[in-house]
């Protein structure tokens, strides 16, 4: 399933959908070039200026990010190999290419993946105009949405193992952490997390426990200084993920950010720091 | 979905409504049950029995609370599990979360004749630990007094279990057969028991590996040049991407051969042992580890690369684990950690490392 926005979502074969829910727009397609045809389309209602080169580029970005995301699938066991082959080879399927007829609508920015309201960020600071404060105020959220969920899924697994050492070295687990002894805190529960616990006595928690923590946690801890970072400025969060050598934390562990696509966003990267400013700014919302 | 025996499952659920609402037997035929040397149930196997189950599908009848009957059926369905034909049956019990705490006890008396008292002790551990994983109602599952055994009192409880009444040794979770192994010599019902537990966690390794380190590079492998010699490495201009698929880059030599390997998974454990260079799998983990860390200077050695080995014996994962003070391998990732209680594994490994230090 490639996900073009929140809303609006492009699959093969129904059955094989990442979870269907209200609200959304499913578009079936059957092959690769009614893929490509819509997610032109797409492109065309929401970014009127791209150009044909760019366009194309892009669509490749999307299409190698479903392949990727199947193979990441397959690896993780989500799905079985004869459904991985039944998926992947629509993409070397062709098919009757789609018209302009489709009903897809102009996306409200509130729709948009994380990385559009980034390209917009990028192109105002490369330009110096103000950008539009909801479109800040809404990147800011999600940003900061992104690096809690982020630290909470990396605490939890933490969980796991903390009530392990508790165990095995003896000590009382009546002296240990709360949140060790509460069901509730687990990865599905974050609104309930974040209103009962204070984000900054379980950052310094894991401050202090991590150090001595499985060296596999170091996979994720390339952000760590914005570890529950509540506060976190937009800016912050960009250096972050620009300096990252592999992007992986947000695009997997954050529910705004899971459906977004990696290569997209660092192609926007590249168009900044190269200040591309033309081609920046036709993917930006204005 | 906790582990009563090989083959029998109990699932609590807190939505079964009204106190006279018998809990349901229900029968399911699974397919990767198949796996002789793994009892337990994967991840996706599972999700389909609760889908069954919330469906209403499956149900054979239900499962009677009287203490004297509930050891009828755990002996009734024990029979029928023995002597099936068909290897891929499984039973689960769908109860409420009190059900469910009752059904616990019957089991300890059933299995170690435990008294009331140590057996609600010990049911305690299996309701405290599977409500993590669902969303239960904090307070509601308090209030029915699932908490409140002091420490000492779960320690002490453990150190009783040192002998199976009802069933076969092998038949029970692998907890307690741990527990058993290492309180006890070595004999031919534990060296079947040590091939099993090897071969889950050479396949917990692999799926470990698939997820820290496969998925990651499947996500990223437009970024990656080639990966040579188990190191990775990355296109030094930002907008280098390589756009083509990951089979066409294992076939031109820029990815590892297991990358497009459809046999490279958890389901397939011999395969991967013994046909792939397990020093380069830990190569690549290790390079992708050092690569992510933003600090730079430190070469990351993954804790479980010294268990790649093609010779592994249970005997080195006990050893593993007995150096490693605090770390674990045993049982505790993904599907297992819900079947099997990790607080025993914990406390069996605890008390090892005490008896040989």
């Amino acid at each position: 399933m490639i996900s073009l926005s929140k809303k609006t979502f492009l699959l093969f074969d129904s059955t094989n959908a990442d979870g269907f829910s209200h609200n959304k727009l499913y578009f079936k397609v059957d092959g690769v070039s009614q893929l490509r045809s819509c997610i032109k389309n797409w492109y065309r209602i929401n970014f009127k200026n791209i150009s044909e080169e760019h366009l194309e580029k892009i669509i490749s970005m999307h299409i190698n990010h479903y392949s990727n995301r199947l193979y990441a699938k397959l690896y993780e066991g989500n799905i079985s190999v004869s459904e991985f082959r039944y998926l992947h080879g629509y993409l070397s399927k062709s098919s009757e290419i789609i018209g302009n007829d489709l009903r897809f609508e102009k996306e409200t920015m509130m729709e948009m993946h994380l990385e559009f309201l980034v390209a917009s960020y990028l192109t105002c600071k490369l330009t110096g105009n103000q950008l539009n404060t909801s479109v800040s105020q809404l990147l800011l959220e999600k940003v900061r949405e992104s690096v809690v969920e982020f630290s909470l899924d990396l605490f939890c697994e933490m969980k796991d193992d903390l009530s392990s050492r508790i165990v095995q070295s003896n000590q009382h687990l009546n002296q240990s952490y709360n949140f060790l002894h509460d069901p509730l805190f687990n990865r599905n529960q974050k609104k309930y997390i974040l209103s009962k616990y204070n984000l900054k006595e379980l950052r310094d928690i894991f401050y202090q426990e991590v150090p001595r923590m499985y060296k596999r946690f170091s996979l994720k801890l390339f952000s760590e200084r914005h570890f529950f970072n509540s506060e976190i400025s937009i800016d912050d969060y960009l250096e972050s993920e620009m300096n990252c050598p592999i992007s992986f934390a947000y695009f997997t562990l954050s529910s705004c950010t899971a459906f977004s696509n990696p290569a997209l966003l660092r192609h926007i990267f590249y168009l900044y720091n190269q200040k591309q400013i033309e081609d920046l700014s036709t993917l930006s919302i204005f | 979905m906790i582990f009563l025996r090989e083959g029998l499952f109990l699932y609590p659920k807190s939505n079964i409504t009204g106190s006279a609402r018998a809990p349901g037997i229900h029968r399911f035929s699974v397919l990767d049950f198949r796996d002789e040397l793994d009892p337990y149930l994967g991840e996706n196997t599972v999700l389909d029995i609760i889908k069954n189950i919330d469906s209403g599908l499956n149900q054979i009848g239900e499962f009677d609370m009287d203490q004297g009957s509930s050891s009828n059926t755990f002996l009734d369905l024990s029979h029928q599990l023995e002597t099936s034909q068909n290897q891929t049956t499984v039973f689960v019990i769908v109860a409420s979360w009190d059900d469910s705490f009752k059904i616990l006890k019957r089991l300890f008396y059933f299995l170690f004749g435990l008294n009331e008292e140590d057996q609600g002790v010990l049911a305690t551990l299996y309701i405290k630990h599977s409500a993590q994983f669902l969303e239960v109602e904090k307070e509601r599952v308090k209030n029915i007094g699932y908490y409140g055994h002091s420490d000492g009192k779960v320690r002490h409880v453990l150190s009783k279990l040192t002998s199976v009444k009802s069933l076969p040794k092998s038949k029970i979770g692998f907890e307690f057969q741990l527990l058993h192994l290492l309180k006890n010599d070595r004999g031919d019902e534990n060296l079947k028991f040590e091939e099993r537990a090897l071969h889950i966690v050479k396949k917990q390794l692999i799926t470990d590996y698939l997820r820290e380190v496969g998925s990651v590079l499947a996500l990223n492998h437009f970024r990656i040049q080639g990966i040579s010699d188990g190191k990775i490495i990355t296109f030094k201009d930002e907008n280098q991407f390589n756009w083509s698929d990951i089979v066409d880059r294992v076939r031109n030599g820029d990815l590892p051969l297991w990358m497009a390997d459809p046999l490279f998974n958890a389901d397939n454990v011999s395969h991967v042992w013994n046909n792939y260079d397990l020093n380069d799998l830990v190569s690549v983990r290790d390079s992708l580890l050092t690569l992510t860390d933003m600090s730079s200077g430190e070469v990351y050695k993954g804790i479980s690369s010294c268990l790649f080995k093609r010779d592994l014996s249970f005997g080195d994962v006990l050893k593993f684990e007995a150096e490693s003070g605090i770390t674990r391998v045993l049982f505790n990732r993904f599907q297992y950690d819900r079947q099997i209680n990790p607080f025993i594994v914990d406390w069996a490994l605890s008390m090892h490392r005490a008896s040989i230090n």
